[in-house]
C-alpha cells in the first residue's frame, strides 16, 4: 500500500479520468507510478508529458539507449519499481 | 529499475532487427540487460555511445555537484552532437525525479515486478493507513 491516499481507476472523474483512459489505451492498464500522483491531476499530467518528450519523442539516441540510461539511473538511485 | 529493464529488453531487440540501430550485429541484449541490474552496470563491454553515456549517467546521479565542462568530452569523442548530449540529460534528470516520486510516496510494486529484496515498507505499521 502507498503512503499516502491514491485514487483508483475506478473512483477517477473529470480530469484524472481522462489521464488514466488514456493510459489505459496505450499501456491496456494504469501503472502505479501513476496512481501514487493521482491527488494531483496537474502535476500527473506534466510529468506524464515530460516523460513522453523525453524518454519517446523522436532523438539522436534510440528509445533503447535512452531506456537504458532510465535503468541505470535508478540503479544507481537504489530505486527498485 | 525493474520497469524500465524490461523497457529496454523489449526496445533492444527491436533495434537490433532493424538495419538503422545503434547496436552492433550479435550484441548481447541479455547481457546488457543483467549488467544494467547488477551492481556492476560498468563491468559490460558497452559499445559507443553507451561506453560513455552510462557513466556519465552514473555520476550525474550520484555526484551531481561534481559535474564539471570536461564531463561532456567522452560523449563529443564518442560521436554525440549538442542535441544527444541534451537528450541523455533530459532522460537522466527525469528519472532522477520519478525515482524521487516514486520513494517518497511508496509508489507499489507492479503485480509482474519481483519484490525488493530490502523492502523495508512492510509490514505496515498499525495506523499508518495512508488515507487510503
Amino acid at each position: 500500500m502507498p503512503w499516502i491516499q491514491n485514487i483508483p481507476p475506478a473512483a477517477a472523474e473529470g480530469r484524472l479520468k481522462a489521464i488514466f483512459d488514456a493510459a489505459i489505451q496505450r499501456a491496456g492498464k494504469v501503472f502505479q507510478i501513476l496512481q501514487v500522483q493521482s491527488l494531483s491531476p496537474r502535476t500527473l499530467d506534466a510529468s506524464m508529458r515530460l516523460y513522453t518528450a523525453s524518454m519517446h519523442a523522436p532523438s539522436p539516441l534510440s528509445r533503447a539507449q535512452r531506456e537504458a540510461l532510465a535503468t541505470v539511473v535508478s540503479r544507481t538511485n537504489d530505486c527498485h519499481y | 529499475m525493474l520497469a524500465h529493464a524490461a523497457d529496454f529488453r523489449s526496445e533492444v531487440v527491436k533495434e537490433l532487427g532493424s538495419t538503422s540501430g545503434p547496436w552492433p550485429a550479435g550484441f548481447d541484449a541479455a547481457g546488457a540487460e543483467a549488467a544494467l541490474l547488477s551492481a556492476a552496470p560498468l563491468s559490460f563491454a558497452w559499445p559507443r555511445p553507451m561506453d560513455t553515456l552510462l557513466p556519465f549517467a552514473i555520476k550525474l546521479t550520484a555526484s551531481p555537484g561534481a559535474m564539471r565542462r570536461a564531463d561532456l568530452a567522452p560523449l563529443r569523442a564518442a560521436g554525440l552532437g549538442d542535441l544527444a548530449i541534451h537528450d541523455a540529460v533530459q532522460a537522466i534528470a527525469y528519472f532522477n525525479y520519478i525515482n524521487r516520486v516514486a520513494d517518497g510516496l511508496g509508489v507499489d510494486l507492479e503485480p509482474e515486478m519481483a519484490a525488493d529484496p530490502r523492502d523495508t515498507r512492510s509490514p505496515e505499521p498499525a495506523g499508518d493507513t495512508a488515507g487510503g
